[in-house]
């Protein structure tokens, strides 16, 4: 067993783990409560299930053999778009609990809130 | 609650399993085309790239560009100048306002806002590559506009309207842009025409390459790529046409108040 195979096991190991995250954040759409809880499944599987089977799309398609030209291609696109998935999903996902959080109906079933006061003093 | 809950399981599961199999239908069962080309589609790759005949081609690799700038170009012209009349009446709609700097704004938190710096100038990249390259790869002028329009609604909703006016895209450039480009894009369809006028040989309207009656032609070759002629320069005149229109509805549609305000005291004049 050389390099190449275990880079390429690697790369189909990462695409596996994706698509558990992936089931995990359905799920967890599906069944947690409140707004919130449901937003941070949807992130989990935005950067599990799709950040990282890209990353092993990317060492599958660089270093196989049977695919050498287009490969070279594949990877280059597949590590932009994992760079650009890192740079935004968290982006999207902080702009949407920011409205949410402001929105104050939301806000009225927290047990515990903690930037209510914040949110005072930055009025003043 | 129950029932519609398996309804609604039950009709994603077979659209899902629907699209899955029209996906690997064709290593299964035969229900995509044949393989073979058939004779209207050998036409158009024929007529769109074809270096072998000159009088029967538009050097455009992207054949959806050579049919809409060159077979049927009349009609695109026309579709841009809906476009253009329709934003006219969004001008005449919205008379009298004011673009006030200066006002109260803050846009969204810094975390959104740092991304977003580093990802709109590779939008605007993103767009202005589509509409260069719009007659080798898919893409095309109205596409790339369109794209990089998006540009000037993240700002907005990211940063406030603010920001906007600091990159000085205020509302008459984009008007000015808009009707340049415009005129840009109906002067060169007919400037083959009134070169052959003055050099006393024939051409069409909207003419590209070479035809059966006429010996002149845009630029074709651009040291080893080829250069679609008039599809290029209108794919990039259509880019700006887009850009600026749909860039104004945007300012207008997001105005703030105290902007709008002058707004009726205007129409009331008129009543």
């Amino acid at each position: 067993m050389n390099m190449v195979n275990l880079i390429i096991i690697l790369g189909l190991v990462m695409i596996t783990i994706g698509a558990f995250f992936e089931a995990i954040g359905a799920l967890g759409v599906l069944r947690l409560k409140g707004f919130f809880n449901r937003i941070h499944a949807v992130t989990t599987s935005a950067i599990g299930g799709a950040a990282l089977p890209l990353l092993g799309v990317a060492l599958v398609s660089a270093f196989a053999p049977w695919m050498i030209p287009q490969g070279y291609y594949l990877a280059g696109i597949c590590l932009t778009a994992t760079i650009l998935i890192l740079l935004l999903a968290p982006a999207g996902a902080h702009a949407l609990a920011r409205s949410a959080y402001l929105c104050k109906n939301i806000r009225k079933k927290f047990i515990y809130d903690d930037l209510v006061e914040h949110l005072k003093e930055r009025r003043r | 609650m129950k029932k519609k809950d398996i309804v609604i399981a039950v009709s994603l599961a077979i659209m899902v399993i629907a699209i899955s199999s029209a996906l690997y239908a064709g290593g299964i069962i035969i229900i995509t085309p044949p393989y073979k080309v058939r004779d209207l589609a050998k036409n158009f790759l024929r007529y769109s790239y074809n270096p072998w005949n000159g009088k029967l081609t538009s050097y455009a690799l992207n054949v959806v560009s050579a049919i809409i700038w060159d077979y049927r170009g009349l009609d695109t012209v026309l579709e841009t100048a809906v476009l253009y009349s329709a934003v006219i009446g969004i001008t005449v709609l919205f008379r009298g306002i004011v673009e006030i700097r200066g006002l109260k704004h803050r846009g969204l938190s810094l975390l959104v806002k740092m991304p977003s710096r580093i990802v709109i100038p590779l939008i605007i990249a993103v767009g202005i590559s589509l509409a260069v390259h719009g007659h080798l790869t898919p893409g095309g002028g109205f596409q790339a506009g369109a794209v990089a329009t998006v540009t000037p609604a993240l700002i907005i909703t990211i940063f406030s309207i603010e920001a906007l006016y600091v990159l000085k895209l205020r509302i008459q450039k984009l008007f000015l842009m808009r009707t340049i480009a415009f005129i840009g894009i109906l002067m060169i369809s007919i400037s083959l025409f009134l070169y052959s006028l003055m050099s006393l040989t024939n051409a069409y309207v909207l003419q590209n390459m070479i035809r059966e009656h006429s010996n002149i032609s845009m630029p074709h070759w651009f040291i080893d790529v080829p250069l679609a002629g008039s599809v290029f320069l209108y794919n990039i005149l259509e880019f700006f046409t887009v850009f600026a229109g749909l860039t104004y509805v945007f300012i207008v549609y997001s105005m703030r108040r105290k902007e709008v305000e002058n707004m009726w005291e205007e129409v009331e004049t008129y009543e």
